[in-house]
Parts: structure tokens; sequence; C-alpha cells
């Protein structure tokens, strides 16, 4: 049947692997399910994905047993060029699954490679491109998209195969709201209107739970959970223990021992509302809940009407902007995507310097001073830590720096810093042979070990599991403050949990202060494509001021449960 | 001083040199390389290389293209002015500088003296005519065309496809791999490092931690790409069609013909030529062949 | 197409061998052969290794031959009774196992029992009666007298010069005497056997004061003969002629009518050579050693002419005229003669010129071939001065002179041989991949291909824009010694993106790939399309690919395959050693190529120390950083 898939008995082992990574996995998916594949990392999730197109076993090494039949073609014995006819699949990095440069070549190639006429192909690629909304771009370059638009490519170059089954691996990690939005609606468009099967492998069970007809979980090789999205949520405990970030309401409502479990903020609503109504809470009235406010040093960054832009006619990237950081703030940048964070946070290293306007870190001018001068004094966290290991060994990544700036106890600062990280163990590892989180904390200990006074971290959350920005942030944001920390994010719900102010921009600040004053001004994040969290909106909706963290509803909802 | 994306972004307009077929410019190309190497007497290369100018002028090159064109031909004409000074080892030659001396202990009698000759220096930009013209011509070809449309140019000139594959794949990477490598250097400053330290040990070692991270990222990179390039069923000895096609105007048979024959003419004169004055071969009925080569080419 | 190239390329160069051979068996041939009393003299054009010579008679009888064993020599003599005015065929054996032959009519045998010839000035012909000196000049005057006869001879001979005349030099054996009719000299002499002779040379000054007329010399010589027992007298006489006229006008009586440049030794212009043009290694055999580093320069100098040039001397005066022909090749700047060109020490007196007296009859032109020699290790190939003058014999002062541009070409194949093999290894690597693509990817992994062109990205930017950017600015303030710092990127960088792609992928093929795509993108992108950087290109991939696959780097089960602590520095040192070597041979043919291709000099010093530097240690540490850089990037494939 056209789009169905069956796996049986699944197991399969890796190549100089002793345990297998699919341990027995069997599956069946009827033709226009969205199935949201999730779980730990390592858990054997892309694995499983990757032999239902056919790359497991016939462009991968490794051993595997037992069958998967999609469309009734067993992927054992079929060829490949039939098997991606009825598989698409996208994956994690938009950015890097795309070799062309233009969209047409990137969309063409698949239909190509199936030695189709040039009729064919075109026809295939306006087809392809119309169901993903991207007809008039054909021609465009792949270099200029965003990445949510790449994303959309690299689902239109699978589906002018025109397969029945999408796979998709992470395909929102790496995008901003934006981004993450344009891509989920064209998969659920795809899944409604053309009844293409769709699984997705996704962390951010939150934002597709709600999309999904079944939800499965893998941990360790096996399948753990396989329900209807409606009843997966029935006990928290599996997702709680394999570190899976749920649906707020449901986080809510689970904790608030309600039994409904609404995937969306509208049904949590409805239902908190009838429970008023049914006698279940009080009826709510204003609570404010005032954060203590950190306290604070002398001011470390100064920018006055700082603007800046890459080339002398270019469009300005900064616009006159002004900014005050004190010694222990922690100040969160948010905005959309070439609103002009990173570039701020660039000039606060002293890397990029000013068009116009003065910027003073530690009172030096950055328009006087290299990074080089700075680097005692600030550290960055970038985007992509694999950028930042340069060295041959972990020890050497913590060394690197300290050696560098001739600091005394050079040995003790990258010990200290490798330990915070719980990363002392593997000082005589290559950081290359490390796992994802171990590299993102041999990058931060790298950084710690030159005890900056101001940390930067360029989207620290982006493409990272939750578990290991916490740790992360616990580090570098310690609860009794003292550091002084500027990062970027996407992620409203890290802004509001580690922030004391946070930035909103479009090029120049569009809004500055606490979270709470920020995210009450929806223009504001309409115009920076932001959303407040979904128990901020619920809180409101209930009539409960400045409530933006989920513990804070349920602490708050907690004092309305009437006895019953 | 350069920006990079202004070097390797081509400028599409509707000139007649941007609408010449792919092929017929790459053979146009080659041509002009073999009239370059060919041609000897400073007239005849001096009109190659204004043929190179002129086509650049009726391209309607940006300005910032045409400044790039200016300073790599002025640079790399000085740079052979100034080798050939230094070693022009023709007759007669006049010093103007002297370096080395002769007599000075061990680099004399290593180098029999270094000098600066007046005369190397007109050799120098006369033979720097050379390759300005195929600097021009290279870069108008490049600036003029699509990547894409080169690489399928290349193809259909029987360059294996993989070739065009992994040309265009690199070539996509470039902006990528050039921020990465921004942040790498901006990482190594940061943590107190001089990436542009000039010396041997140190150019190692910024060679080494800026590569590392580099190198690894395209790595891993490629394990996705390849998984996403395979899931479209491609498989590198397998036969497979082409959406873009070229169709060769009349205008490009005549650039095509025209180049071939004009460059094979010259270049067989010249071997004629050169066999006759090192008294190899000699024919007397070419001898208004040897006095063409002699005195125009 | 390609089988058409390739054709045409094997023609060129078995015909370009074959020219050499033919060159050298054409120019030599037998000059003359004259006969004496029993013998004949054999006169080679020029010097060669002789095996034998013979004689054959008109029915092609053998008449004598003689081995002379592989002798040097550009004369042999054969003794035989030959008889007047009949053909005898003279056969020379050469040892290269050629052979060259010259039919020669013999002449009547000599009448007289002796003969008796003055020369006055020395180099008239024997039949001119009258010649022309100047005013103030010295004229040397022989006076010769050969036996033909097998008996001894007893002779006397008188000579008789104008009183007018100062002798300034006379040979002892005369007896001189000044009476009313001038300066009697008388000589007694015995001629012992045939061709024994008397000849002296003999010289006077005719003074600036001397009145312009003609002046008699008169020679007379007795010769007495014992046949038998009986004494035999003859009687021979000689009168010679000079007109004496000033310098000025000597100057309007004579001029060069001509240089031609190159000829023959007999001024015959070869017409298969370019005229006022010397190329150098002349010679076939040489043109071959020269190849194979056996030529010996320092011998050629001073052994053979390089050329020969012509100059053509027209006499408009009446009467014969001998001139003191000088040829030189002067600097065209200093206007001195070139170095390279001065004539062998032990040629022409150690004068550094060449010259040749030559008679030249009135109202006629006569041709002076003088030898030019070249010092090869000196001389720089260029423009040159030929300049000829001409002296009426005796005097100081030349009366006619000419100059004649010419461009000395100096031949050196070593580059051309380098860019002929560098273009073919071009065309059958091109012809390889385009014929035999499928079999050269049937291996490669579609994730290889992509490192490989990820490798590439990264070559690009690492290592062609900023070379290609600090090329040309550090050319403008080192010059020719900015490779000390591109090195970092042309050599230390790529050779470590190289290695660290070959211990990824330890296979044939990968550098092919590599350097494939990065020639492609220099050409996309930077518009480096030239046949010459493809040619670069493809050489040095041929030599990386040989190297690395020789040094067991790239061969199935080779150094790279299950790499232990304890073999990692053997692996080092072998890829570091297989890369500098292929690097510092890929540097030679870059350079060969550059001065066939672009006619760049560059000084053998600097080539050699570009290649040790740039190609041997800056490849060697790239390759050593890069082959450690692949250890550790295994790990991530791991």
């Amino acid at each position: 049947m056209r789009g169905s898939l069956s796996i049986d008995n699944l197991k399969f082992t890796y190549t100089g692997r002793e345990k297998p990574t699919i341990k027995g996995i069997n599956l069946s998916v009827q033709p226009g399910e969205f199935v949201l594949l999730t779980g730990p990392t390592g858990c054997g999730k892309s694995t499983l994905l990757k032999t239902l197109n056919g790359i497991i076993p016939h462009q991968s090494g490794g051993k595997m047993e037992g069958t998967v039949k999609v469309n009734g073609l067993d992927t054992n014995t079929a060829e490949m060029q039939d098997i991606c006819k009825q598989v698409g699949m996208v994956f994690q990095s938009p950015d890097d699954q795309l070799f062309s440069t233009v969209i047409e070549d990137e969309v063409a190639f698949g239909l190509e490679n199936l030695c189709l006429g040039k009729n064919e192909i075109d026809r295939g690629i306006d087809l392809a491109l119309r169901k993903v909304g991207m007809k008039n771009l054909r021609q465009a370059q792949i270099g200029t998209l965003s990445g949510g638009q790449k994303q959309r490519v690299a689902i239109a170059s699978v589906l002018a195969m025109e397969p029945r089954i999408l796979a998709l691996d992470e395909p929102l990690s790496q995008l901003d709201p934006v981004g993450a939005k344009e891509v989920l609606d064209v998969i659920k468009r795809l899944n409604v209107e053309q009844n293409i099967t769709v699984i997705l492998v996704e962390h951010r069970i939150h934002e597709i739970a709600h999309m999904a007809s079944r939800i499965l979980v893998m941990d360790e090789g096996k399948l753990v959970l396989d329900k209807p999205t409606g009843k997966a949520f029935a006990k928290l405990e599996i997702f709680e223990k394999l570190g899976l970030r749920v649906p707020e309401p449901i986080k809510l409502f689970c904790a608030l021992g309600f039994s409904e479990r609404p995937l969306t903020n509208k049904q949590a609503i409805e239902t908190v509302q009838d429970r008023i109504e049914n006698g279940f809470l009080k009826k709510i009235t204003s609570v404010n809940r005032d954060r203590l406010p950190r306290r604070l040093g002398n001011e470390v960054v100064s920018a006055k009407d700082v603007s800046f832009s890459y080339s002398k006619k270019g469009e300005c990237v900064l616009k006159n902007i002004d900014l005050s950081i004190r010694e222990g703030e922690v100040v969160a940048l948010m905005g959309s995507n070439g609103s002009g964070k990173t570039t701020l946070l660039l000039h606060l290293a002293a890397i990029l310097k000013p068009s116009s306007g003065r910027i003073e870190v530690f009172n030096a001018d950055t328009c006087k001073i290299s990074p080089y001068s700075l680097a005692s004094q600030v550290g960055v966290v970038f985007q992509n830590p694999d950028l930042m290991l340069l060295s041959d060994t972990v020890w050497g990544e913590a060394m690197f720096g300290p050696q560098n700036l001739h600091l005394e106890k050079a040995d003790e600062l990258a010990r200290q810093s490798l330990e915070a990280m719980s990363i002392g163990k593997l000082m005589t590892d290559s950081p290359l042979a490390l796992s994802r989180g171990q590299r993102l904390r041999t990058a931060v200990a790298s950084i710690i070990s030159m005890q900056p006074k101001l940390i930067l971290l360029d989207e620290p959350t982006t493409g990272q599991d939750r578990i290991h920005i916490e740790e992360m942030m616990a580090y570098l944001i310690p609860k009794d403050g003292g550091k002084t920390v500027v990062f970027c994010t996407h992620d409203v719900q890290t802004a509001i949990r580690y922030a004391d102010t946070i930035l909103v921009m479009d090029k120049g600040v569009i809004a500055q202060g606490s979270p709470e004053s920020v995210f009450e001004q929806e223009d504001i994040l309409r115009r920076a494509n932001l959303s407040a969290p979904d128990s901020y909106h619920i809180a409101k909706k209930l009539g409960l001021e400045s409530i933006f963290m989920v513990e804070e509803l349920e602490d708050t909802l907690k004092c309305l449960i009437l006895p019953h | 001083m350069f920006n990079t994306a202004s070097l390797i972004q081509p400028s599409i307009k509707k000139t007649f040199i941007h609408r010449i077929d792919p092929r017929a410019k790459i053979t146009f190309l080659l041509c002009a390389s073999i009239l370059a190497v060919s041609l000897d007497k400073p007239k005849s290369l001096f009109i190659l290389f204004m043929v190179a100018i002129s086509s650049c002028i009726f391209a309607k090159l940006p300005w910032d293209k045409v400044g790039l064109l200016a300073i790599f031909v002025i640079l790399g004409m000085w740079g052979t002015m100034f080798s050939q000074a230094l070693f022009y080892a023709g007759h007669p030659r006049t010093i103007i500088f002297v370096l080395i001396s002769s007599k000075t202990p061990i680099l004399g009698a290593i180098t029999d003296g270094l000098y600066v000759y007046r005369e190397g220096f007109i050799h120098g930009a006369v033979q720097a005519l050379r390759f300005s013209s195929m600097i021009c011509l290279g870069l108008l070809t490049c600036w003029t065309t699509e990547p894409r449309d080169l690489l399928t140019g290349l193809v259909k000139l029987k360059i294996p496809y993989n070739f065009a594959f992994m040309t265009i794949t690199a070539l996509r990477f470039i902006p990528t791999v050039l921020t990465e490598t921004k942040t790498v250097i901006a990482v190594e400053r940061l943590k107190g490092f001089k990436p542009t330290k000039v010396g041997i040990f140190s150019s190692l070692k910024t060679a080494v931690s800026t590569l590392r991270p580099i190198l690894a990222n395209s790595v891993r990179r490629a394990s996705t790409l390849a998984l996403s390039i395979e899931s479209r069923a491609f498989n590198p000895t397998a036969p497979r069609s082409h959406l873009r096609d070229l169709r060769y105007k009349f205008s490009d048979f005549l650039i095509t013909g025209g180049a071939i024959s004009g460059s094979l003419a010259v270049a067989t004169i010249k071997i004629m030529y050169l066999l006759y004055i090192n008294e190899i071969f000699y024919s007397s009925s070419l001898r208004h062949i040897y006095q063409l080569a002699g005195k125009v080419l | 197409m390609r089988k058409l190239k390739i054709i045409l390329i094997l023609v060129l160069v078995v015909f370009l061998f074959s020219g050499c051979q033919g060159k050298g068996e054409k120019d030599l041939k037998i000059k003359t052969v004259e006969f004496g009393h029993h013998r004949a003299v054999i006169e080679l054009s020029r010097e060669t290794p002789i095996s034998s010579v013979s004689v054959f008679d008109q029915d092609g009888s053998l008449i004598t031959t003689v081995t002379i064993g592989s002798e040097v020599s550009k004369q042999a003599i054969l003794f035989f009774d030959w008889e007047e005015a009949r053909p005898y065929l003279f056969q020379i054996n050469l040892k290269n196992g050629n052979m060259i032959e010259k039919e020669v009519k013999s002449p009547a045998k000599p009448t007289s029992v002796a003969k008796f010839c003055i020369q006055a000035p020395y180099g008239m012909r024997e039949s001119d009666e009258r010649s022309l000196v100047a005013k103030g000049s010295k004229v040397t005057a022989t006076v010769f007298l050969e036996s033909y006869s097998g008996n001894p001879l007893q002779a006397s001979v008188k000579l008789t010069l104008p009183k007018e005349f100062k002798l300034v030099r006379t040979p002892s054996i005369f007896k001189a005497k000044e009476t009313r009719e001038g300066h009697i000299l008388t000589a007694e002499c015995k001629l012992v056997t045939e061709f024994d002779n008397f000849n002296e040379l003999l010289e006077f000054e005719v003074l600036s004061t001397l009145a312009e007329d003609i002046y008699k010399i008169e020679g007379e010589a007795t010769v007495e003969e014992i046949i038998n027992g009986e004494r035999k007298v003859t009687q021979f006489q000689k009168e010679k002629e000079l007109r004496v006229i000033s310098l000025k006008e000597a100057k309007n009586l004579a001029h060069i009518a001509g240089i031609k440049v190159p000829t023959n030794d007999e001024g015959d212009f070869d017409s298969r050579k370019k005229e006022n043009t010397l190329a150098l290694s002349v010679d076939g055999n040489n043109f071959l050693k020269r190849i194979l580093g056996t030529g010996n320069k320092e011998i050629d100098y001073l052994e053979h002419p390089l050329a020969f040039a012509t100059t053509t001397v027209r006499n408009e005066n009446q009467d014969n005229v001998v001139f003191l022909v000088t040829s030189k090749v002067l600097d065209p700047k200093t206007k001195k003669i070139a170095q390279a060109f001065r004539v062998p020490p032990n040629k022409s007196g150690g004068t550094g010129v060449s010259y040749a007296v030559v008679s030249v009859p009135g109202k006629s032109e006569a041709k002076a071939t003088l030898p030019i020699y070249v010092n090869e290790a000196e001389v720089l190939g260029g423009k040159y001065i030929l300049e000829s003058e001409i002296k009426i014999f005796g005097t100081d002062k030349a009366i006619s002179k000419k100059q004649k541009e010419i461009d000395v070409i100096t031949r050196n194949p070593v580059p051309g041989l380098i860019t002929l093999a560098a273009f073919l290894i071009t065309v059958i690597g091109l012809g390889y991949l385009a014929i035999c693509q499928k079999a050269f990817f049937k291996g490669f992994k579609t994730k290889w291909l992509v490192i490989i062109a990820l490798f590439g990205t990264a070559t690009f930017i690492t290592v062609n824009v900023p070379g290609t950017l600090l090329w040309d600015f550090l050319h403008v303030i080192l010059g020719p010694f900015s490779f000390l710092i591109t090195g970092i990127f042309y050599e230390i960088i790529l050779y470590a993106l190289i290695m660290s792609l070959v211990v990824l992928i330890p296979r044939p093929g990968v550098v092919t790939l590599a350097l494939g795509v990065s020639f492609l993108l220099g050409g996309v992108v930077l518009g480096n399309f030239s046949p010459v950087t493809l040619m670069w290109k493809a050489s040095l991939i041929f030599l990386l690919e040989t190297t690395l696959y020789l040094f067991g780097v790239t061969r199935k089960n080779g150094i790279l395959t299950d790499i232990g602590a304890e073999k990692r520095w053997r692996v080092l040192a072998t890829a570091g050693i297989a890369c500098a070597l292929a690097d510092t041979l890929s540097v030679y043919i870059n350079f060969g190529t550059t001065i066939f291709l672009y006619r760049l000099y560059y000084a053998t010093w600097y080539i050699h120390t570009y290649a040790v530097i740039d190609g041997f240690l800056y490849t060697l540490v790239g390759a050593l950083v890069g082959t450690r850089l692949g250890f550790s990037l295994r790990k991530i494939i791991e």
C-alpha cells in the first residue's frame, strides 16, 4: 500500500561496534500517519531512520537483521533508486544537506540520478517547489536563503522523487522559531493534503506533539513507547527519565494531578476554565511574582549610539544602539535571524568595530584594541563549539588560552575548568573523539580556564540537547550571581530562566528590560518573531500576570486547587 | 583590502560576452593561452593583451571587479618585472643596482652576485603580457558565467561528472567555510593567540589550530551531505541524465572555429619556426612562414 | 583526437632526433684532394674520427687502402702512383660506420724541376702581377721555392727590392746588400727531397714619404740538379709590381660589401639557417651530448668555432690588394669585444679576434670567412654586434668597417623537454580520466567524494585565496623571494590538507580528485584555467600519486592500515619524504615550463633554493603536520 511501512524484528550493529544500535524493533505505519519519533541522544532513532530508505544496508557498513518494507518493497533486496522513490529523507542541518548553488539544481539532482528526461525533471522541480511554497525561488542561490527556506528546499529535493513516505531527522533543531514554523507548516500540509506518511525524529516534542498522530519513544535501540498522541502523555515518567521536554500544558496538568493531557494552550485554558466553573479551582485573582534582582556591580560594557554595516554602502546591521551592562548582570539578546544579535556580541569582543558610535568594554574603547588584548577578560562561546576546539587533546584545549596569556598557575586553572565541566577524566582524549555534549563542555572549559570576567554566548541552545544547555548555563550563571554573561538565543524559556535583562533586537534595540516587562509587549514580540511561553499565555488567559515559567504557573495553580 | 565575495561572484548581465556558450568561452580561453605562450613579439603580445582588455570592456564589468582586475594585472606585471630584473640573463644587460656583490662571502659565492638589470624590467614587462592576457580572459570567463554553467560546459567537454559535482559542492560551501574560518580565527585571538604572527613555528601552530576545527567540521558535514546525496539515488559510477543543456549558437561556432584555427595556425607556424631556428628542420617552401614568424609573431 | 595528438607528438620527437643525426652527416665532406709526387692529400671539411682511407680507379678497382684506427683528423694521405688526367674515387670510412667519397680528376704532372714564386705582399695570388700597398704600411713578402724532383737540388735565390723601401726584418739566411738598383738579398739552400722547400718571410716598410708610383720587386732562382752525375741548371725569374698609394686614396678604393652570418667555412650561407642568428650547440652530436650532460663546453670552445662569418671585400681599384680582414663580436652597449666571443687564446695569436689575409684582384670582390668562437659556459643569449673591418695588409688603419646586429640563441633543451614531458603527462592523464572514468571512480564512496570536495573548499579558502592575494602583494615587496612566505600556504598548508585527506582515505586517486577539484575551483572562481596551470597540476598529481603509492602510503594494506603508536613515526617520515620528493620535482617542472613557455629567466641557484626550501622543507613540514592532523581526524570517522 502506498505510504505504508513495516519493520520486522530489526537489529543493526555498526562496523567496529560490539553492541547493536537497534535491538529488535517491530513497527507498522499506515499511509498518512504522522509519526513523531523521539528519544535521548544516541538511542538509535537516526539509525532507524536510515534503514527506512536503504542507506542501511546499501550505503553503510554494518550488520542488519530483520526486514524493513516500504510500500511492500524490501529495502534489503531492492535497488537504492527504487527505495528512494518510496522514502524521502531530510536531515537535521539545513546547511549540510544541500550541495548545489542554485535551488533548481538541488531539486533536479535526484531526478537526474533516476535518469529521467529533461521535461520530466523540469515538471518534477516545479511540482516539488510548489508543494513547499518556493516555486518563485527556483533560480535563487541557496546561499542567500534562510535556514527555514533551506530546509524546505531539502524537503522539495526529496519530494521531487515523489516518495509516499517522508522521514525527517530533527529538521527543526537548528532553525529559529520563524524557520521552524515554516518547515512545520509544510510538513503538516504535505501530511494532510498529499496524505504523505511523515516520520519525524525530534527532541522538541512540545512544538510538534499536537501535529502528530502517533508518538514513538526510543531508548537504547528499542521502542519503549508507541502510542497515539492522545494517549502518549498519560504518564510522563518515561519522558522525564529520558530528559525529554514535553509540552508545557501537559507538564502543568500532570503536575497539578489533572487527568487531561492538553496539547495546545487553547485546550489547556478551556480545561482550566471548566475546572474553575466546576468548582475544582478557586477563582483566580491577580498574583504578582516579582523576582529578586541580582546585586550588580560597576558598568563593564557601555555602548553609545553604535551603528554598524559590513560594507560602506551596505545595509545597517546595527542601528543606534545604546547599551549598558553591569558587573554580574545576565543579558539575553533576542530577535529573529539577521536582527543583529551575533553582530552585537562580536562587537563586545572587539572582533567587529562599530562603523559609528563607541563601545567600551572594561573601560577600553574597542576601536582601539584588538580581540587579542581582551582575551583574558572576555570569553566567547560560539554557536558551533566544534569550531572552538583547536588542540590535539582536551587538556591542550584547556591550556591553550592560559598558556598564550602566560597566566600564572595555568595548569591549575585548566584542571579546575575541566573539573567544573565534568570532563576531568577525558584530559588525554582528542576533542574530536568526544560526543557532542562533551565537545560543548570542552569548548566552555577552554574559555573559563582563562577566567574571563565577561562571558558571551552565541546561541548556546541551537542544535544542543536540553541537558547540555542546562549543565552549561548552571555553571556559567550560578544562582548566587557574580558572573557577567551576555547570550543570544531564540529560546524564550532559556532567556526567562537565566536573564536579568532581555534586549529584543531588530537592527537596533526595540525593547529592553526585565523578562517580565519585555514579554508583556506583544507588538514588540510579534515584530521580533518571538512568542511568549505557553505558560504565559495560559496564565494571562486565566488573568494571572507576570507568570512566564511553567513552574511559576504550577505553584500558583496548586494554591488554587480546592479539595474535592 | 579585497572583498572575497567580489572576487568569487559572477556579475551576470546581458552583454554579448555573457551570452557566449561556456564551452566556447573555455575553448577561447585555451586557444588564447596557446597564443599567449606561442607569440614572442612585444607588439603581437600587446595586441593579445588589448583584445583581452577590450573583451573586459565589452562585458561591462562592474567597477569593483575592474579594480580587482587592474590590481591583479599591475601587481602581477610588477612581480614579473621584479624577478626578471634580478635574473635577466639576456644580452646586453645593464646593472643599475647591486643587491649582493659576487665578492660577498657565502651569498656572493652561491649567487655569483645578485644585480638589478635594467633590461630585465623591460623583458619582464613584455613577458608579463602573456599571463596578464590570461588573467584578464580567465577572470572575464568566470565573472561572466554562472559557475554551474561553466561546470556544465566542462561536463559537455567530457570532464567526468563527478568532478563537476565535487566542484559545485566545494563552491557551495565556500561562504560557509569562510565564515567558519573567520570564527576560528576570532576564537584563536580571543584565546590570546596571534594567528597572523609571521614565522615558521607560529605559522605551523596557526595552520594546525585553524585547520583542525575546519576540517573536523568538514568531515562531520560530509557524513550528513553524503547521506543526503545517497538518499537521492546518487551513484558515482551510474549513468545519469542532466537537466541543464547548453545550445551552441552560430556566433559560438564562429568564436570556437576562429579561436581554434587561429591558435593552431600560430602554434604550428611557431613550432616550424622553432625547428628552423634551432636547426632541426628546414624546408625552403616554408620561407614565407619563417619570415612571418620571425617578423610578426 | 587525443590519439592524433599523441601520434603528432611522437612524430615530432622522432623527427627532432632524426634531424639531429642527419645534420651531422650532411656537414662532413671531402673538401680538397691535392695530388703530389706519388701521393694524394685528402682534406675533410672538419675533423672527424677516421677509420680507413681508400682510393679506387675508374673501373672501381681498389688501388690502395690505409687503415688509420679511429684517429680524429681532418687530413689523410694516400701514397700511390697516380696517372695524369684520370678520375680517381677517394673513399673515407668513418668510425661510426658511415662513408664519404669524392671523385677527383688528377692534374697534369709537374714538368718543372721546381716551383719559384714571390708573394709581395704576402697573401696575394700567384697569378697577380701587381698589388697595391699604402704608404706607411709594413709589407710582408714571401719567397718560395719548392722541389719537384726526387733528386737533391742545390739552389740560390736572389731578390731585388726598390731602395725606397726600408727593410724591417730579413731572415738570417739572406745576405743583404744595398746597391744603386736597390736592396739585393741573396741566399743559398739545398732541397733534398721532393716537396722540400725554401720558404722565407721578410718585411719591409713603405715609407709614408714615398712618392705614389709603381715599384718592382724582382726575384731570381737558380736550381742545380745532378742527374746520373750530370749537372743540370734551371733558372727561374719572377717580377711583382707594387703600386704605392696614399691611405686616403685606398679608403675610396675598397670597402666591405657585406657580411653574411652564419656561413660554412667556405663562406656559403646555409639557407636552412636563420640569417644573423647564431644558435648555440649547432653540432647535432653536441645537442645530444648536452641532453645527456656529457658535452664539454670548455673543449668545444677551444677547439671548434660556433659558426663562420663571411665578409665580402670589394676592391674598386684596378690592382690587386691584399687586405687584412678582422672580425669580432661586440657588446652593443660597451662596444668592446663580448667576453664570451673572444677568440680562444690558442688561436689568432691570442689577439682575441679572428682575422684573415685576403687578396682581392682589381675591380672584383673576394670573401674572407672567419670563425666565430663562443664560450658556451659564459655566453648569454641576446643581441650582439658582429663587426668586420679591413685594413690594407701591413697598415694599422682600417679603411672600411661594417657592423651587423646578430641574435644569439642559447639552446637549453631541458626546459623544452620538461614541458614536453609535462604536456604528455597531462594529455595521458586527461585521456585516462575521460576514457576510464568508471574504473577510476569505482572504489570511491559518495562520502569520500564529499569529504574530498569539502577539503577542496578548505584548500580554496586557506591556500588559494590567501595565496593568490598575498602572492601579488609580496611580489611587490619581496620580489622573487616572496616564496619564503607564500610557501607557507602553497606548501605547508596545502600538504597539511592533502596528507590529512590521504590519511583519512588512503587510496590511489585521492590526490587526483583533491587537486583536480582544487584546479576546477580555481578555474571557475579565479579564472585560472590556463593550460600551463593544468600542466603543473597534472605533473604534481602524477608525481604525488606515484611517490605516495611507491612509498606504500596509498597502497592497499600499505603503511596507513592498522597504525599503532609505534608505527606512527614511520608513517610520518615516509609520507613526509614522499610528498617532499614529489613537490621538489614538481618545482623543477614548474620552472622548466615557465622558462620554456613564458620565456622567463631564473638563476640556477634560485631554482635550487626554491626547490630545497619550498619544494622539500616546507612540503616535508606540511606533510608531517597533515599526517598528524589526519590521525586525529580519523577519530571522527571511527
